[in-house]
């Protein structure tokens, strides 16, 4: 997929676990899985500015954009 | 509000799957009890034994409409007509199985799926082979049988095309139609499903 969804790191960032995240913002931790996991199609204006309220962060911080051919050189790389 | 008619519909769909294994039974039992009591006239019975039109049916031949009470009956043709009219049943037990599969997954909580979409285009499309050919071939078979024993000359291997047919072709397509909005019913459920 090529917006990648950055929560982990902001998370680990913030010394925050997941579980905290997922209550504070208003998802169910499942959700918020779907979320990190880039299975999620599309995601609210109100879930991303809850997300960035709690993180104290803005919606770049979280969400970034990777082409299909920048995701290719990297797992190409890795091998 | 939600929860509540879900309960609901699995209530109903666990009464739905039990009614279509009774007649997933009953049907081909009254089936087999009608051909071995072929013979049998409701003259010999009382009409309360009658009941679904179980002895004495008659059929349309080019001769006319033939009771089958009165028709010559070996063990052999006798087995033709069972399996005619099983051949012409199979349409609507294989369809049973498949709605009770559809209520199953009811019954699981998965309504709006790819899967349950698929089920109802099948259903269609069983409709629409029932009409084209399933149906005309088991008339056909059935004639076949009651005019085995006719003199030559008299006995008939017809192919009949007429508004029952129409009925089935018309109900089928619906039911591809139908399972055309469900399958984009289950995208538009996915993508909401997805959306966080």
């Amino acid at each position: 997929m090529a917006i990648i969804v950055n929560i982990d790191l902001m998370l680990a960032k913030r010394k925050m676990k997941s579980q905290d995240l997922a209550e504070a913002v208003g998802i169910t931790p499942q959700n918020l899985s779907i979320l990190k996991t880039g299975k999620a199609k599309a995601i609210r204006f109100s879930t991303l500015e809850n997300i960035c309220k709690c993180l104290g962060c803005q919606p770049g911080d979280i969400l970034e954009f990777k082409s299909s051919e920048e995701n290719n050189e990297n797992s190409s790389n890795n091998n | 509000m939600g929860i509540v008619n879900m309960d609901k519909i699995k209530k109903v769909s666990f009464h739905m799957m039990r009614a279509f294994n009774i007649l997933l039974i009953a049907i081909p039992l009254i089936l087999l009890l009608q051909w071995l009591f072929i013979s049998i006239k409701t003259t010999d019975l009382s009409p309360l034994i009658n009941f679904f039109g179980l002895f004495e049916k008659e059929v349309l031949t080019p001769e006319g409409l033939v009771n089958l009470s009165n028709a010559v009956w070996t063990l052999p043709l006798k087995a033709l007509g069972f399996f005619a009219e099983l051949i012409g049943l199979m349409p609507f037990l294989i369809s049973l199985f498949i709605l009770k599969s559809i209520f199953n997954d009811y019954q699981q909580g998965t309504i709006f799926s790819v899967a349950n979409a698929q089920k109802y285009k099948k259903l269609g499309w069983i409709s629409f082979i029932d009409a084209l050919i399933i149906k005309s071939c088991s008339n056909s078979l059935l004639v076949l049988a009651v005019t085995l024993t006719n003199p030559p000359g008299h006995r008939y291997l017809t192919l009949a095309f007429g508004t029952p047919n129409l009925k089935a072709l018309f109900l089928g397509a619906l039911l591809i139609i139908i399972s055309w909005v469900m399958l984009e019913a289950s995208k538009i459920y996915d993508e909401q499903k997805f959306t966080i």
